[in-house]
Formats: C-alpha cells, structure tokens, sequence
C-alpha cells in the first residue's frame, strides 16, 4: 500500500499549489457568518471536520469558516458546515437543477431557448399590460437572493407600473421591520453584534436562537456563561436557550401569545420602581406618559399574570434584572413576529428598550434576529432610488385575492417556493393552479411553483454568480462567485432586464453584469461609498452600513446620538393593548399548535433535502407533545400522530417530550413533504400583513 | 473485534477510492483496527468502580474518555469535539457527551451521533478490546479526531508506520 495512492491530493499539493480563495459568506441565516473559500484542483484541505466536493470542471472546493470574520469569528452552525455540500456537482443530490429554460405546451414542460422563452414571456405581458393595463401584472421575489436581483425585478415593477409588487419578506421578516419603523423611524436593525459582548442582560424573546442563529446564539451562550450577562429567555417552549436560562438568569414560560402583558406589565414595575432612564426617555421618546398611565392602570403584575401564566414575582424580577442592569440587548425572533399581531409585540417589546435608555449604545439595543438574510436590503432601502415603488403597494395576500376574482391575469415569482410556505396552503395552491392565466418562475429546482408554471427560467445561485445582501447587524455581505454555472443558468436578474428590454427600456435594463448594477443602485444608498473592487478587499469583514462614503470604515450601531428617523426626531413610546389570538382552542380543538425551526434544517428545506448529511440528522417532521398531554390521549413516542385544524390534517411522528408544555404541540415550519402550512390559520397581522404561523387550534389522535 | 488482513485491505482499499472523489473522505476510517495504535486504557476493575476512564488516543495530545453504558457496555470516544475541538464532558445521567463551548450533544449509546447543537459530524468512536486479565486497550478509531493540521501529520504518521 503506497502512500501516495491514498493521498493523491495532499502529496500533489506539496508540489504544486493552484488553490485560490475567494470570500463568501454562509447562504442561510441573518447572522451570515463569513467563510473562506478555497477551490483547485490540488486543493490541500484546511479542515478535516467540513467536507470537500468536487465541481463540474474537476476542482475541489472546501469553505471553512473565516477566523477574520467579526461575525463569527471561526465558528459556524451545522447547516454553514455542509455549505459546499449544497453546490452544483453534476451529480449527486443537486442534479436535479434546472438546466435550461422550459415553456409549457400542453401539459407538459418542454426546453426552449432563453430568446424563445423571453419573447415569448414578453409577449404574453404586453397583451395584458395593453389590455387590462398594469393591474393585471404582478410580481413576487425572494430577498435573499441579494440587492441587484431584487433591483433589476423592482425597476421592472417601476417601468411597467406594476403596483402588485411584493417580497418574500412578508411572510418572515415583515412584522419586525414594521415594529421598527413604527417605534424608531426606520426599519433597519439598528445593533451590533458585539453589543451581545458589552451587555449585562440579554433578553430573547421568542427566539430559539441556538436552532436558528446559533453562531450569533454562540455568542450570548458564552457571554451569559461566563458570568458577563443574565440571560433572560421568553418562550412557550423549552428550548436550549431557556434551559440556559433557568441556569444563567431567568427562563419565563409565557403562554402562547401572551407577550404584550408580559412587556406591559415588565414597563409597569420599571416604572413603579423608578427603574425607567429618565434622561433618556425626556430628550429622545414621545409619549411616555400616556404610555406610564397606561400601564400603571391596565397591566399590574398581577393582571400579567393571569394572561401569561407567569407569577407576578417572575415578572417583577425580570423587570428588576432590567432595569438595573448598565446595559441591557433585546432580541426578539419569529415568536414575536409569526402572530396575528405581530407589530405590536415587537412595538411593546422595543417600549422596554426605550424606557430603560438602551437604544444606540454599548450592549444596550434592540433588534429582530430575523431569517435569512437581505429582507432588509430590499425595498425600504431603495426609497431614494425609485420613488414609489418602496413599500410594496399590494401584497401577496391581495394578488391572490385579484387572481381569485380574475382582475390579475400573469404573476412572476422569482426564487420563492411558494405553496408550502403559505398558510392554509391547499387554498392558495387551488388559487394558483385553477385561476391564474399565466405563471412564471425563475428558480434553481423544480419545485411545487415550476410544476404549475407555463414558463420557467433557471437560474445561477449561491456561488455561481456574485451578489450582496445584509445580515443582522446592517453588515454588507458579499458573495463571490467561484464556481461554474450549471447549464444555461443565468442570474435571476437577467430575467427583469431582458423582459425591461422587449417592454421598450432597452436603455434603462442595459446591464452586463452585476457589478454594473450595484453601481447604479447604491447612488444615495446607505452603502454609498462600496464597490465591488472595495468589498473584495475587505473579504468576508467587509463593512456595516451606513458606509456613505468611499472613506467611511462603517457604522457599528445606529443611533448613537439619540436621534431618531421620526419626524420629531423622537422614538415612539406605544400604548398597546393585549388581544388575544384568533382562534383559542376549544373543545374539538384543545391544543395550541406552535411552528417554528430546527438547528438542521433551513425554512422549507430547499437546500437541506439536498444535503444527505442534514437529512441523515433530521430525517422527518415530528410532532412534539406534552408527556401528560400524550399520555391521555394513548400516543407514543416515535408512533404516527394525525394532526387536525380546521384547514387540514396531516400524518405526523409523535415526539414525546417535556420540550413543550402541556396544551402545546410543536411541528416544525417548513420541513419538506410536510406541509405543516395545510395546518395553519390564514390570519394575519393587520399592519404587516404577516401570517401567524405561530399559533392556532389543532387536535392529536392516534391513527 | 479484530479484523484479518484481508479485511483491513478491504477497509483501505475502500478509503483510496473515495479520495479520488475526495481528498478528506478517504481520511475516514484511516485508524482501521490493523493499522491502529494499540493503547492500554486501563482496567475493567477501574472502570466499574468509576464509570470511566480518561486516555489519549491515538496520539498523547488527543484526549478520549471510555465509559460504561446503563446496558453495561463499555464503549469509548474522542473527547474532542467535531465543531471546532473543545473537549466533551461525558454525563453519565443522559449517556452522552456534551461540549461546553457550544453545547453540541453526542450520543454515547448510538455511536457518537450527534443529538443537538453545530457539530458537523459524530463523536469519533474508539475501537475496545479486553482481554482475559480484564485489561482494555484502544486499537482503533471511526474518523480522525477534530484538529487539521495535526490530525493531518498524525495520519501521515501512522500509514508511514504501517505501509509495507
């Protein structure tokens, strides 16, 4: 047995070394941790613990977590470990990619070439436009797929006057950024993350962040582990983050959609113990003291008790450990924002911020934690860029309404798998396939939109083409493309550009690439003063926006002066009153069914399912119930459950388990093949328009 | 336990085709019991009356730990962990090893699976024998133990020994 046989690589690299590296970061969550990218064809590994994959042109390819990144500082989750697992091989678990361009004849997909397909999507749209006018015409897009996409799809949206205009953002991130800009003016996360390093209380509400953020979760774990700060958790479940609580500062075991009692009533014991900074709250908020009265009045302890199913004691401990620490961090996840009134969770929660005086300083903020990254990057900050396409004008929810009363005729998706993210999906599923004219889908597999598109366009993703987006502290990400695009895949904002183009805007779509179209977007942005030139340097660092300047290092936090984007200049001090959620459980219904995430799978699976090792960890939906709860009702642990609400029922593993209280069942979100969202109740929250996936009515039974 | 030589051909046969796919897939299963340090762990006498036993495999600088299971058998793991190679703490309660860093969970009972948290890949697992005066010895291990470089020169080192 020689040696060299068993290490061609590593001996060959000894001798001649073609590695280069690029700088990436991590394709899933908000925290977007940054990765080196080394790719060769004598590539010498770095780590043994990541794995290696080979390209379609025959080189290796490894990422390893980048050490120089403030972000994450080496550390990484199980789902950025098996990033390069994710990559087009040719082979294996991604061959299914869509390769070329596809129209409909029938009812079959057939290829066609990307003119073809152009022409004959342009086509079809200026019938509608001429005809029916723009009403008929609507547009609905990821925003993690980076800014220059989301760009090219919303100048089309301003050039053809499209007014159902919409992004993905609505069903994840909406609430927070509407809370934000209700309390503070602006719907940017305004932290840093190394304010989790300078706090001495960390509040996480709602959030299971050692699932969903964990390296950023990584962080607070030390920070409370080694004494620096009291970690207090809010949750209706026992997550790890609230079993580190209860060790490390306090775990409040709140009932499913109680929150705005609980801040309420955490606001009055500040208040009552003068724990509240005075000086902050005279020279930077409004409407304190409608909000002191209020609260004073309608949420004592005791009355936050009998909502929450806290103890008054609890309640005025944690306002205690607030309010008299230097510095407190409120975080706040998909547990505020996936409610039926999302907004004014998050507001009520961010009123504890303010009153406490700790909002643009070190260790003392306020941030949603959010999902993927980029769902702040995307209309809000164009404002200046194209007027008065920012907010979308019609959401999703209202295309469907038009497409179910036949006044929308065409809808575009772009990288956004559709139905299983929707709630009551077999509704929207219906609306789609019966009602709609004319569908088109750009996106990266076949998925359960392409199965009912009359035309799809492939597109070049994570790696094969170069793109920014933002992660939760405002930080620039920008991901280098390394390796080569399969097929005839192009970036998903060719399609905008080319349709701009047969629409009579040859001029305005005249792109070569996606530097080109970062340049003309940044004008006036808050990333001003980036080029690609510049965050290539940087690497995986890269900078904190604002960076209005080719000059200016960043921004580490926002609001460092106190003032606020409001018209006064003044955050908002919100007086909101505690409603219950839309549909309690009742006697056909006893349980609250909660959804949400777990640490190896990411949203609805689009890449895990792709990824054998995560699926080998994960290898189907559970459904968590209460010991007590299963007992009752004769279920066992690992036997098949039917889970039944008044829009669906699924068949479902039963996972025993004290994780969830009794009267609660939990099932994860978006696991592939599940479709938890047949389940869920199409209410959403009134200003954001975001659904609550977070809770409604369901019954167990054996089957 | 032990392996014959044909096995073991078999066994690094295996590895050598994987790396023309990829260069760190044929690292795995590298310590295959014929090629494998043969260490003394300890005694059976100690390990019942202390539910486990510390030692270092298959180099001195990698700590590994054998414990034994409610079910009573004795089983052994690299105590450092896959994520980024703190070192495990076993609790007996749960019969896993959990990392303190980042609170990675492995499962002692299940071959190092990992249970919770960003650890990429399972615990590797130690090879057992014990012989008839109740002596345990490590003489293999599932995966290089976490660690690049080092784990790198430790697997140069060993096939160094072992290459005919």
């Amino acid at each position: 047995m020689k040696r060299s046989a068993l290490f061609p690589a590593l001996i060959a690299a000894a001798g001649k070394d073609d590695t280069r590296e690029y700088a990436t970061s991590c394709r899933f969550c908000n925290v977007g941790c940054g990765y080196r990218v080394l790719v060769g064809r004598h590539l010498k590994p770095q780590s043994p613990d990541l794995p290696v994959v080979t390209l379609p042109d025959g080189k290796f390819v490894e990422l390893v977590p980048d050490a120089a990144c403030p972000v994450n500082q080496g550390d990484y989750s199980v789902r950025g470990a098996f990033l390069s697992e994710s990559l087009y091989t040719g082979g294996g678990p991604t061959s299914d990619r869509l390769l070329h361009p596809m129209v409909r004849v029938k009812d079959r997909l057939v290829r066609a070439s990307w003119d073809d397909a152009l022409d004959l999507v342009g086509t079809r749209l200026k019938g509608y436009l001429e005809r029916y006018g723009p009403e008929s015409l609507g547009l609905y897009h990821a925003d993690w797929f980076g800014g220059e996409n989301a760009y090219a799809y919303m100048k089309l949206a301003k050039m053809l006057g499209i007014k159902n205009y919409d992004i993905s953002g609505r069903l994840c991130a909406a609430s927070g950024a509407a809370g934000l800009m209700r309390s503070l003016g602006n719907g940017t996360h305004p932290w840093a993350l190394e304010d989790i390093e300078h706090a001495e209380t960390i509040v996480l509400a709602g959030a299971n962040a050692s699932a969903s953020l964990s390296a950023a979760y990584d962080r607070v774990f030390a920070r409370a582990q080694s004494g620096g700060a009291k970690l207090i958790v809010v949750d209706v479940r026992r997550t790890l983050p609230a079993r580190n609580a209860g060790r490390y500062g306090m775990f409040l075991e709140i009932r499913p959609g109680t929150d705005v009692a609980l801040y309420n009533a955490i606001g009055n014991v500040l208040i009552a113990e003068g724990l509240v900074d005075r000086a902050f709250v005279d020279a930077h908020t409004a409407d304190f003291d409608t909000y002191r009265a209020f609260v004073a009045q309608r949420y004592t302890p005791e009355r936050a008790a009998q909502i929450t199913g806290l103890t008054a004691e609890q309640i005025r401990q944690a306002a205690r450990t607030i309010g008299r620490s230097k510095a407190t961090l409120f975080l706040s996840g998909k547990g505020l924002e996936h409610q039926a009134h999302g907004v004014d969770m998050i507001c009520s929660f961010i009123n504890l911020a303010l009153v406490t005086g700790n909002m643009g300083k070190p260790g003392g903020s306020y941030s949603p934690l959010g999902g993927h990254q980029g769902s702040i990057v995307n209309p809000p900050l164009f404002a200046g860029q194209l007027g008065d396409v920012t907010i979308p004008n019609r959401t999703i929810f209202q295309m469907y309404d038009q497409i179910e009363r036949g006044t929308q005729k065409a809808l575009l998706l772009a990288s956004v798998q559709q139905i299983v993210n929707f709630p009551d999906a077999d509704r929207f599923r219906s609306i789609l396939s019966g009602k709609l004219e004319f569908l088109v889908v750009t996106d990266i597999y076949p998925n359960d939109v392409t199965a009912l598109a009359d035309v799809v366009f492939p597109a070049a993703s994570w790696g094969e083409t170069p793109f920014t987006s933002t992660n939760t502290e405002r930080r620039v990400r920008f991901y280098e493309a390394f390796a080569p695009v399969p097929g005839e895949a192009r970036p998903d904002w060719v399609v905008p550009a080319e349709l701009g183009k047969r629409m009579g805007y040859a001029k305005e779509f005249g792109w070569k690439d996606a530097e080109q179209i970062f340049d003309e977007m940044k004008t006036g942005q808050p990333f001003a003063g980036l080029t690609y030139a510049r965050m290539r340097a940087s690497k995986s660092t890269n900078y904190q926006m604002p960076v209005p300047t080719a000059h200016s290092e960043g921004t580490v936090r926002l609001y460092t002066d106190g003032r606020f984007p409001t018209p006064d200049g003044r955050a908002k001090i919100w007086a909101l009153e505690y409603l219950p959620q839309p549909e309690p459980p009742s006697r056909d219904y006893p349980f609250t069914l909660v959804t949400g995430r777990a640490n190896d799978n990411w949203q609805s699976g689009y890449i895990f399912s792709r990824t054998p090792q995560l699926v080998a960890r994960l290898p189907r939906n559970y459904v968590r119930i209460n010991p007590g709860d299963a007992h009752r009702l004769g279920v066992q642990d690992g036997k098949t459950v039917r889970v039944r609400t008044r829009r669906g029922s699924i068949d479902i593993v039963a996972h025993v388990t004290d994780n969830v209280p009794p009267g609660v069942i939990f099932t994860l979100w978006g696991y592939p093949d599940s479709l938890t969202n047949v389940l869920t109740i199409n209410v959403r929250d009134p200003i954001s328009q975001t659904p609550c996936y977070k809770a409604c009515a369901a019954s167990v039974e054996r089957v | 336990m032990k392996m014959n030589r044909r096995e073991s051909i078999a066994v690094i046969a295996a590895a050598s085709a994987v790396v023309a796919a990829s260069p760190l897939d044929g690292l795995v299963g590298y310590a295959s019991p014929a090629s494998a340090p043969r260490v003394k762990v300890g005694t059976k006498i100690e390990l019942d009356r202390t539910g486990r036993l510390s030692f270092a495999y298959p180099t001195a600088a990698q700590p590994a730990e054998a414990v034994q299971l409610a079910d009573g058998r004795i089983v052994a793991y690299s105590r450092i962990c896959t994520h980024m190679g703190c070192p495990v703490d076993y609790r007996p309660k749960e019969q896993s090893f959990v990392c303190p860093c980042h609170q990675s969970r492995f499962s002692a009972r299940a071959k190092g699976r990992v249970l919770d948290g960003p650890a990429p890949r399972r615990l590797p697992e130690i090879a057992l024998e014990v012989d008839a005066r109740g002596d345990i010895y490590a003489v293999g291990i599932s995966a290089p133990p976490f660690g690049a470089a080092e784990t790198v020169r430790a697997v140069e080192a060993i096939y160094r020994e072992v290459a005919p």
